[in-house]
């Protein structure tokens, strides 16, 4: 396990956030992290990132202790990608892909052409090359999306944490970015990354956490996590789960308090 | 013809015009040399008159004009990149009167009654540099403890530079008659009365400011990213406070000896910007040669327009920057 964190409690002033929570991410697989509003998703990926540091507990990353690492070091073996990515000035998209070089140089060390081609690679990852002397800002939203992806993708860390990089994004830009970090976790990227949406990470996760108060609530494949039982527990929400028909993984249907159901076929799963 | 072609050109075309700037400000004004006559006179080697005039008096003043010009502007030009605040100047964070009033008590602790400077003019600098640092500091530490927003930045800023103003004024009016004189020329940014001491005392400090500036260009690149994201990648957290230091050095570097120059830290790197579209290297590069230039050009104005009188270069750069800033606002609404 390239990353792993061991009894982490994180705490905002006296609310706390996680409660001596461990947790592995398996290489080369998709990790999605499930939970209600506030439950500590965020907070987690920022402790594992070294951003935040917990009031106790530990997290290693490929065999070091990150607190021990040098902020080049933690972002060669970690990339993180925040909820809400900012750009402050002009940039075409290779300039800011070419940022992501930034851990591997040194104070005087010039571009090379190492630099140059993992660039190059993840502008052709991201399918943006075509893009790559187009302003940032011109883009549509999936194509930023993926924009700052390919930046990640640059720092060439084997472990990528994302935080709900498909918020705010419509039906079509969603699918293109999971099918993007398909691709990636092929190519041997552990990813762990934060959904709100659990059918998107039932179909896609190969392990999902659900937390709920900070703690794990229940982890495993989407078909040992995802029951009406989780779903009522850690988001309080009555649900049917039933198998998908198209990827035959399960598929939770929400019940409303307001509305009748008008049809029940008895196909769930749980 | 791609974006970093056009800057590099841009760039060939500053060090082009700087170039011919400074034979043209060594030869010409109130007495004009011809060429040779100058050349020689640079190294001491023509007539008393001649060399007097190029090597004693303008040649630390061309130099002066260069490294006050280009510090200013690369202080502003540090501060926009690292508060990502486009009115960010050390003009309007308090550093031009936190320096003044560092230069203002050095000289009111170190003048003699016989108006004599008891120490060293060496440590200058570095008393412009205290009260640089401690202005920015402060602002820096007030904005930052509370909700931190652009506006707040500057508000403070703009208080503390207000107080400053207010001890400058207070430090005049308490200190000796001569203090209240150079004080107030000082103040007004004029760099004729340079010598070539002044110039041995700020060069080596400047070239080793520039350096570590241009060091610091992929550092402020990643400025441009969320704080999150900069951090993910790996800038160091020291790296606002360097880049904070090295803004209030280059700000004590140019206004130690050419006093309180307005505009230039604050219009120098909007214009470079908009020169220069491509990397923060070139775009530090472009801020230096205008920096330079336009001190070199408010200067000779001073000097050579309104003959038999000097009007300090601060006045000049004041009364270019203001109809020029205008006209980039304006344009910058029209192009958005």
């Amino acid at each position: 396990m390239s990353l792993f964190c061991e009894n982490i409690s994180s705490s905002y002033g006296e609310h706390k956030v996680l409660n001596n929570l461990s947790l592995s991410i398996k290489d080369k697989q998709i990790t999605v992290l499930v939970g209600a509003n506030g439950c500590g998703k965020s907070t987690l990926l920022n402790v594992l990132a070294g951003h935040l540091t917990p009031v106790q507990g530990t997290v290693n990353i490929q065999g070091n202790l990150l607190e021990k690492l040098t902020a080049k070091q933690k972002a060669k073996a970690l990339a993180l990608l925040p909820q809400h990515p900012q750009l402050y000035s002009e940039m075409t998209v290779s300039e800011l892909v070419a940022l992501g070089r930034f851990p591997h140089h040194g104070l005087i060390k010039r571009w090379t052409a190492i630099d140059q081609q993992a660039v190059d690679e993840a502008l052709a990852q991201t399918g943006l090359s075509e893009f790559e002397h187009k302003n940032l800002a011109s883009l549509s939203g999936g194509q930023q999306q993926r924009a700052w992806i390919a930046l990640v993708l640059a720092q060439d860390a084997d472990v990528i944490l994302l935080d709900e990089p498909i918020n705010h994004l419509d039906l079509s830009y969603q699918i293109e970015i999971l099918d993007l970090l398909v691709n990636l976790k092929l190519a041997g990227k552990s990813i762990l990354l934060v959904l709100h949406d659990i059918n998107l990470a039932s179909r896609y996760a190969d392990t999902i956490v659900a937390l709920k108060n900070g703690q794990i609530y229940q982890q495993g494949t989407p078909e040992q996590v995802i029951d009406k039982s989780m779903i009522k527990a850690v988001f309080n929400q009555q649900a049917q789960v039933i198998r998908d028909p198209l990827y035959l993984t399960p598929m939770v249907l929400t019940i409303s308090q307001s509305l009748p159901i008008k049809q029940h076929k008895e196909q769930s799963l749980c | 013809m791609s974006r970093s072609l056009k800057s590099t050109i841009t760039l060939l075309l500053l060090c082009a015009l700087l170039a011919v700037f400074i034979p043209a400000y060594l030869s010409l004004g109130e007495q004009s040399y011809g060429w040779q006559q100058t050349w020689l006179a640079l190294f001491n080697q023509a007539g008393s008159t001649e060399n007097l005039m190029i090597h004693t008096l303008r040649a630390p003043r061309l130099l002066l004009a260069i490294i006050a010009g280009s510090a200013l502007a690369l202080a502003g030009f540090l501060l926009q990149n690292l508060t990502r605040v486009s009115l960010a100047s050390p003009s309007l964070l308090g550093a031009v009167d936190g320096a003044a009033v560092g230069v203002l008590v050095f000289l009111t602790l170190f003048t003699a009654a016989d108006n004599q400077v008891l120490v060293s003019i060496v440590w200058l600098p570095l008393a412009a540099f205290i009260g640089a640092i401690s202005s920015f500091m402060v602002v820096y530490w007030l904005t930052l403890r509370t909700n931190p927003s652009i506006s707040r930045f500057i508000l403070v800023g703009i208080t503390i530079s207000g107080l400053l103003k207010a001890i400058t004024v207070l430090l005049m009016i308490v200190g000796p008659i001569y203090l209240a004189s150079q004080a107030q020329l000082w103040l007004t940014g004029y760099i004729n009365q340079t010598n070539w001491q002044e110039i041995q005392i700020l060069a080596p400090i400047y070239l080793l400011l520039l350096l570590l500036s241009f060091l610091t260009a992929p550092w402020l690149a990643l400025n441009q990213l969320d704080n999150s994201l900069a951090k993910a990648l790996g800038l160091p957290q020291f790296s606002p406070y360097f880049i904070m230091i090295l803004a209030a050095a280059l700000t004590a570097v140019a206004v130690s000896f050419a006093g309180a120059l307005g505009f230039v830290g604050l219009l120098v790197p909007h214009i470079s910007k908009r020169l220069i579209r491509a990397g923060l290297f070139k775009q530090m590069l472009a801020c230096c040669l205008l920096g330079a230039i336009l001190l070199l050009l408010a200067d000779f104005i001073g000097r050579t327009v309104f003959f038999p009188y000097e009007v300090p270069a601060g006045v000049i750069t004041a009364l270019l920057g203001v109809p020029l800033f205008i006209y980039l606002f304006s344009t910058a609404r029209s192009q958005a």
